[in-house]
């Protein structure tokens, strides 16, 4: 064999080396990687880790490794709150804001390493901002059903140690105006603020983001019971609904429920507390007769007076009322308010729905005494139905405004609103006797109701 | 039979004097040198913008001849097929140094010319586009083929206006070598080896050929992208009798490749890297690329070949094809940026450039603007994928998916994959009939006619890849669900029959459907062959009928999902004509054209295939209209060809999902009654300077531009609620964007006698327009704007970018071993200068903001810089 040949046979060889080397692999395989190590480091709950931030420190960065653990009570996926999440421990609760939305649901026990994210307050409400659901935490376990604490409006609209945390509400409703109105304006995407009340008078908003799964929904009329997150949002206690499913509201509202438990006027007068307003008890009724004529004018279309066996009551409604003189009705008072307005005690901004109408018709006897006597002993005949005899207004003229009455007693004011049937009508020239309300505007006061009180 | 190819054949001397011989030997080489370059291998068979594109990697065959090569009868009857299937200088040049730049001739989509292996149209019926990584790193066995560009004769189908080309793969027509090559590359790919076989006729009757070819790169001219393919071969043929032969034909080219990718500006100045490829991240300090694409889909033909006089041959044929076409992706549900932080770093979206990762989010806080800035110059990590964060995330993500397969109470706890990576699968499947008749009726008549029918089915669905450390995927719609109704559990399900599926690793989901595609083609032609004239005038008929099966039936559209949508037939004729004046024996002018209509393919013809079988209103034929006229020279000295062509195409539709911004949600965005002319000029020439000095000039110009204001018609993907209809798109004269429109070569070639050669090219690029959106050219997207406005004109105006020119530089030598051994050595460097700085074309985002057109900017690509070929051949 010659050298060309060998060199030949040298070359293929050499060609065919290089060819079947070339079977060789293009790597594509791929190592799992280690799983990620989140050091649990000092551990606080919810309430330490909340006290950090105090007078003097209002917003921490966390850099080092501190956990806390929790469940997540509300998560974004009804579209009720965006970016975030509630966690709650045995000691409190916290409002999450997460660098992208999802991740984390409610039901998940988990872990926060606080490292990177930054707790500090928000419109009053702490909140521990950029958790990154990848990097900070851990999931233990899912499915985690919380009880909610069961609690009433008055306490949370006190006790700072409720916010975040998920909460039952027992015989609530939401006030007229909200019922029958969706929850949020799903069309522009703008959240809502909704009124919820107990039949004790103490009120809180609902609020419900525009971008909710149940924003189209309407708000029930009844009363019952309702599972939501607190929050707060500077002064505005403000609940967040996760489902409707756990809003319970079908049973009769506070001012359907039993009146049994009717309450005399004197002993309504006798619950205010002369410091500001007072609310009513819930489940408290009133029942009286109107002494009061507004088809005659002398009265505000919305006010009135109303007269029990024990005493009477100015009444102020909260919308022009349309009860006669003679009606005998019944008011739901449980969370009306008492107050005094420039003195005179009146039940405030009566709902029409809390009254229901008795009888008509009735007619309550005036009590006899002098003017001395109202004077004297002014709140047992406050708004009460009184005679008075032998009275003249000595300054003669006509019905008008203010008039000052005597009866050899004393003197009084007799007012006349520009309204009255008898408005401008001459006083009478002699003594007189005239049957009116007592009132009190600052000063104490007589209002008639018409010209057929006076008797001459 | 010898096949004569087109109008272009030399008419050959003779003589046999040796100084004759000599030159014409010269002269053949270099017909061989522009005769070996062949269309097609390295283009992937991408789904999207594929182009006729020459393979990048050039093939020098040059083997030395003697004068016993030229008088032996194997040998010439190689090299006359070689003559036959020679490329002119023109349509080489425009693939092979264009190619680059993703030229297209004439503009035209890849759809518009019909490739053929042994008679068989291999074109996808899908789409109507050939897919040359079918038999990618094939080289030496799909070597000989017969071509034309633009309208002319071919004697196998009735072809495109964009030309046919018929691949020869019969074992007889081979000439009896073995041949090993070597090729080391940095482009694509970095090694390639290819060895064939072939006997050629051998005396007992048998041939055949026999092929394998292997190319990989871990690592290819992109970072993050490999490469990973075979290709087998194999051609049978028996002889019966001489007048009938059998052949058996059967290849494939699996092949496995990462994908680059394409980016902002913005992206490419950050990492200072004009092919910055957001696929590829790093996994436990290795390169994983996410997008990888992987395809085999052999083919199996069987041809029979009857002589049945000398002048008169029937080739019946079956074939077969089948196999899968596969492009993974990532997928992702509720997740949050796999980021180590320090943060802010907020977002859902696993891949780096997502535009609200880019400092120009945040253009209005500087301290912000710096953060992201300094993060995307310095760190590798944060700019690209990062797989280990997902892996970690998924394996802690415990997760509890309820009422698992619609059971009420079946409650599954694991760890829910955030992210994972899935395969969307391209099943192919077809069988093709087809029989071809080509009879010399005379001196002077050939006549052809052929029949084609095939039955074709793309099967597409998507499997779980890679749950990258979780246990499950729940396979429900996550953007339906956002939308779906309190309640309606059934919105976001994409199998209703198997609701609330939980699904791992190789299981199918999302969507799964078939497309059934059934052509019957008939064709006929007849050429004449006169002294002074050559005629043809050929016409086809065909009868296209499509429909989906749905085999998931999904929530949204519970009606029209599922089972067979109702059939859609088309009836379509295409009629073409040419002549040639031979005015003298070197100068010649041809006039041809063509007029035919066309069914719509399968892909443009449903507004989401993959959920519901709705079809784009307006679904009709396209008509298309073309012609040219051409002068051509024929000397020793000079070979050229200087073409005009005018084409018009009427009624395409055009078809695209996106996120549309206005709207804020995925839309269906499909336009009827789009017309596009394009029209221009082509010049070849190659000047023999010198016995050793050739020059060539290749000149391509043209206008292609949009010739209709199309009306759209925008459905929610989601549902089939109508946010549009009878939109007008005011598009009309822009130009058809992402390639060139002008583009120039000039080279300089010396051969010295001693069987080395090296060659120059200059090269120039001008006329690249941007791809553009239909809908910013709308009188909605404008409605922010009156018409003095800037931010007017910059929601409409083409962006059109900087001309750019390039050298290429190439060498060669062959050796010549005891007159039996061949060696080849080639040697090619492109773009020598290593010009990194021009843009190849681009596209606009389909989704934008009008009041801020800044914000999602137009995507470029970049020009590779310098990259070479070395090419080592052995043959014998």
């Amino acid at each position: 064999m010659n050298t060309s040949d060998f060199r030949i046979k040298k070359i293929t060889g050499l060609l065919l080396v290089l060819i079947v080397g070339l079977v060789a692999c293009v790597d594509q395989d791929f190592d799992k990687p280690d799983p990620m190590d989140i050091p649990v480091g000092e551990v606080l709950t919810i309430a330490e880790m909340k006290q950090m931030i105090n007078d003097t420190i209002d917003r921490i960065k966390f850099d080092a490794d501190m956990s806390i653990y929790g469940v997540i009570t509300m998560d974004g996926s009804s579209g009720n709150i965006y970016r975030g999440a509630f966690m709650e421990d045995a000691t409190g609760a916290i409002n999450l804001r997460l660098m992208s939305p999802g991740g984390l649901y409610q039901g998940d026990s988990i872990r926060i390493n606080l490292r990177g994210t930054v707790l500090s307050e928000f419109a009053q409400m702490l909140q521990l901002d950029s958790v990154h659901t990848g990097n900070n935490v851990v999931k233990l376990a899912t499915r985690i059903d919380l009880e909610p604490a069961q609690t009433d409006i008055a306490t949370l609209l006190n006790d700072p140690s409720y916010e975040g945390r998920l909460i039952k509400l027992h015989d609530v409703e939401f006030s007229p105006a909200d019922v029958g109105n969706k929850w949020a304006d799903a069309a522009n995407l703008q959240a809502i603020n909704r009124n919820l009340r107990d039949c004790s008078g103490n009120s809180i908003i609902v609020r419900t983001s525009g971008y909710a799964s149940f924003a189209d929904e309407i708000i029930p009329e009844g009363n019952g019971s309702m599972v939501a997150i607190m929050s707060r949002h500077n002064n505005d206690r403000q609940l967040f609904i996760r489902s409707l499913s756990e809003v319970n509201l079908d049973g009769p509202r506070c001012s359907e429920q039993d009146h049994d438990n009717i309450i005399s006027l004197a002993e309504l007068r006798h619950l205010f507390n002369e410091e500001g307003a007072t609310a009513v008890p819930a489940g408290t009724s009133v029942r009286g007769v109107i002494t009061s004529d507004i088809d005659n004018g002398n009265i505000f279309p919305a006010n009135a007076f109303l007269q029990d066996e024990t005493g009477a009551i100015a009444l102020r409604f909260s919308g022009n009322h349309g009860f006669k003189l003679g009606d005998e009705i019944t008011i739901f008072a449980g969370g009306i308010q008492l107050s005094r307005f420039n003195g005179l005690l009146q039940l405030n901004n009566i709902p029409a729905e809390n009254v229901t109408l008795e009888a008509t018709g009735i007619v309550v006897q005036p009590v006899v005494a002098t003017i001395d006597e109202i004077l004297s002993n002014f709140q047992q005949f406050e708004s009460m139905l009184v005679t008075v005899h032998n009275a003249s207004i000595e300054a003669g003229g006509t019905f008008q405004f203010n008039k000052t009455l005597t009866d050899g007693t004393g003197s009084i004011n007799l007012f006349t609103r520009e309204d009255a049937s008898f408005f401008g009508e001459s006083v009478p020239s002699s003594t007189f006797s005239v049957t009116a309300n007592v009132s009190i505007f600052n000063n104490e006061q007589l209002i008639m109701r018409s010209l057929d009180d006076i008797e001459q | 039979m010898n096949e004569k190819s087109d109008h272009f054949n030399i008419p050959t001397n003779n003589s046999s004097t040796l100084s004759m011989n000599k030159s014409l030997l010269i002269f053949k080489m270099l017909l061989l040198f522009t005769g070996s370059i062949l269309l097609s291998q390295n283009t992937e068979g991408e789904f999207q913008n594929d182009t006729l594109v020459v393979d990048r990697e050039p093939d020098f065959e040059f083997p030395i001849l003697t004068l016993d090569d030229i008088e032996g009868d194997s040998e010439s009857y190689d090299i006359s097929s070689l003559l036959q299937g020679s490329r002119d200088t023109y349509v080489s040049t425009a693939g092979f140094t264009f190619g680059s730049a993703r030229y297209r001739i004439r503009g035209y989509d890849n759809e518009n010319t019909t490739v053929m292996i042994n008679g068989i149209p291999v074109n996808d019926p899908e789409t109507g586009r050939a897919f040359f990584s079918t038999w990618g790193g094939l080289n030496d066995a799909t070597r000989m083929s017969v071509s034309h560009s633009g309208i002319g004769v071919s004697r196998e189908n009735f072809g495109g206006i964009g030309g046919a080309t018929n691949i020869t793969t019969r074992a007889s027509q081979y000439g009896a070598n073995t041949r090993l090559t070597y090729s080391n590359s940095n482009r694509s790919y970095t090694h390639r080896a290819m060895f064939t076989h072939s006997t050629g006729m051998q005396d007992n009757g048998w041939a055949f050929t026999l092929s394998g070819s292997r190319r990989l790169a871990q690592e290819g001219y992109v970072e993050g992208t490999f490469y990973d393919a075979y290709g087998y071969f194999l051609s049978l043929e028996r002889r019966l009798n001489p007048r009938h032969s059998l052949g058996l034909v059967a290849f494939g080219a699996p092949s496995t490749t990462g994908r680059p990718g394409v980016a902002t500006q913005e992206a490419y100045d950050l990492t200072g890297n004009n092919y910055y490829n957001p696929n590829w991240g790093f996994q436990n300090g290795e390169v994983r690329n996410s997008r990888v694409n992987s395809y085999h889909t052999p083919w199996f033909i069987l041809n029979h070949y009857f002589d049945v006089t000398p002048d008169i041959l029937i080739q019946t044929s079956a074939a077969h094809t089948f196999g899968k076409g596969s492009s993974t992706a990532l997928n992702w549900f509720d997740a949050t940026r796999p980021d180590h932080g320090p943060g802010p770093f907020e977002g859902h979206d696993p891949r780096p450039d997502y535009y609200r990762y880019l400092p120009s989010f945040y253009s209005n806080n500087p301290q912000l603007f710096d953060f992201y800035t300094n993060l995307w110059q310095n760190d590798e990590a944060f700019r690209q994928l990062n797989w280990d964060l997902m892996y970690q995330y998924n394996m802690k993500n415990l997760h509890t998916f309820n009422n698992v397969d619609g059971i009420e109470g079946n409650h599954v706890t694991g760890n829910r994959s955030m992210f994972i990576v899935e395969d969307r699968r391209n099943d192919r499947n077809q069988t093709v009939f087809n029989s071809l008749v080509n009879a010399r009726l005379s001196e002077t008549n050939i006549v052809t006619g052929g029949i084609n029918v095939s039955l074709a089915q793309t099967h597409q669905y998507k499997l779980v890849d890679d749950l990258l450390g979780g246990d499950w995927w729940a396979d429900i719609d996550q953007f339906a669900l956002r939308d779906a109704d309190p309640g309606d559990t059934d919105f976001a399900q994409n199998d209703l029959l198997n609701p609330n599926r939980l699904v791992k690793e190789g299981d199918r989901f999302g969507y799964d459907f078939t497309g059934n595609i059934h052509q019957y083609d008939a064709f006929a032609q007849s050429e004449w062959v006169l002294p002074r004239w050559d005629f043809y005038v050929a016409g086809n008929l065909s009868q296209t009928t499509f429909w989906r099966t749905g085999h998931m039936q999904n929530g949204r559209f519970p009606d029209n999902s599922l089972g067979d949508s109702e059939k859609q037939n088309f009836t379509n004729f295409g009629l073409k004509g040419g002549t040639t004046f031979k005015a003298t024996g070197r100068h010649y002018f041809t006039a041809n054209a063509a007029y035919m209509t066309r069914a719509p393919f399968f892909r443009n013809a449903y507004i989401s295939s993959r959920v519901r079988d709705e079809l784009v209103p307006n679904l009709t034929s396209e008509t298309i209209m073309s012609g040219d006229v051409s002068y051509i020279i024929r000397s020793p000295f000079v070979r050229s060809r200087l073409t005009l062509f005018y084409t018009e195409f009427h009624d395409q539709t055009w078809n695209r999902s996106f996120y549309h911004e206005e709207y804020r949600t995925f839309v269906n965005y499909s336009m009827s009654g789009v017309d596009q002319t394009h029209l221009g000029v082509e010049l070849g020439m190659e000047i023999k300077l010198s016995p050793t000095l050739e020059m060539s000039l290749a000149v391509g110009t043209g206008d292609y531009f949009y010739s209709s204001r199309p009306t759209v018609t925008i459905t929610r993907d989601n549902d089939r609620e109508l946010l549009a209809e009878e939109r007008t798109v005011y598009w009309k004269n822009y130009k058809v964007g992402g390639m060139t429109h002008t583009a120039g070569s000039i080279g300089f070639r010396y051969n010295h006698p001693r069987f080395w050669f090296v060659g120059t090219n200059f090269n120039y690029m001008d006329d690249i327009y941007i791809d553009i959106n239909p809908d910013r050219r709308t009188a909605s997207a404008l409605e922010p704007f009156v018409d003095i406005d800037t931010g007017w004109q910059r929601v409409i105006e083409q962006e059109k970018m900087d001309a750019f020119y390039t050298v290429d530089l190439y060498a060669g030598r062959s050796w010549r071993i005891q007159r039996r051994y061949f060696i080849n050595l080639n040697v090619s460097v492109n773009n020598l200068l290593n010009n990194q700085n021009s843009s190849i074309g681009g596209f606009e985002q389909l989704r934008y903001d009008s009041s801020n057109i800044d914000r999602f900017p137009a995507k470029y690509f970049y020009l590779y810089g310098r990259t070479w070929f070395i090419n080592l051949a052995f043959r014998m």
